[in-house]
């Protein structure tokens, strides 16, 4: 725990609160840019947040709390702006340890969403109905139907012609 | 009101827009010292607070620069 808090101490050291804004140094040994960024946007709801260069090993970030939030204790907010620095560092270092794995997931996710050339129905095909909505009883009786339903058999004769069923000379009123 | 942003950390043209986005809160102007952007300039309305003034056009800016930078990457 002691080594940690060395550290901490190293990453970051208080420098002055004066005018209202509170000024800490934070090392570019320890923090990226992006890491520092992506701190400093977490608490512009809170805090007006300005960022410098102290000299070539550190940042400069001044922090003063926005009228609604004059309660807030600058010391704790310091604290807490070191706490999400270590967060937003470890993020961007989770994010690019793994991001070959990430691309290759998204990758295999839309290249088997994709139906392959041989796969695909021909035109000419019939299409087959899709029941997927449907309760199973349904699915079941629709299926039934489905099987015996022949659109070549007649028994009712209603594919046939008039003439061909009657005769020409019965056509009309000609036969009364 | 004059306010000093580094060029290694605040970019020129995240700084102009914060400038047009507060166009009607303040008069702005840009210019380059060394190693610094400066923006001087007065707020239009005599009962806005300067400092506060001052820490949301900070804040607008460092907004900027974060969302360009999502941009790139």
């Amino acid at each position: 725990m002691a080594r940690t808090g060395k550290t901490a101490r190293k990453a970051t050291k208080k420098v002055e609160t004066s005018d209202g804004w509170l000024r800490f140094k934070v090392s570019k040994k320890f923090y990226s840019k992006d890491a520092l960024y992506g701190t400093a946007y977490v608490f512009l709801d809170r805090c007006y947040v300005h960022l410098d260069v102290a000299d070539e090993g550190h940042y400069v970030v001044a922090i003063r709390p926005k009228p609604e939030f004059t309660k807030l204790d600058l010391n704790a907010l310091a604290g807490e702006f070191e706490n999400e620095l270590i967060n937003e560092e470890m993020r961007i270092k989770l994010a690019k340890e793994t991001m070959d794995l990430r691309t290759k997931i998204v990758g295999t996710a839309i290249a088997q969403s994709m139906p392959l050339p041989s796969e695909e129905k021909p035109s000419s095909a019939p299409e087959v109905p899709d029941f997927k909505d449907l309760p199973p009883e349904v699915v079941k009786i629709l299926q039934e139907e489905g099987e015996d339903l022949d659109f070549l058999e007649d028994p009712l004769g209603i594919a046939v012609p008039w003439e061909e069923k009657y005769g020409k000379g019965e056509k009309g009123g000609d036969k009364k | 009101m004059k306010l000093l942003f580094n060029k290694s950390l605040y970019s020129k043209t995240a700084i102009r827009e914060a400038i047009k986005g507060f166009e009607d809160f303040a008069r702005l102007k840009l210019k380059t010292e060394g190693k610094y952007f400066v923006v001087e300039g007065e707020p239009l309305a005599s009962e806005v607070e300067t400092e506060d003034l001052e820490g949301e056009f900070c804040n607008y800016c460092l907004g900027m620069v974060v969302a360009e930078r999502g941009q790139k990457t």
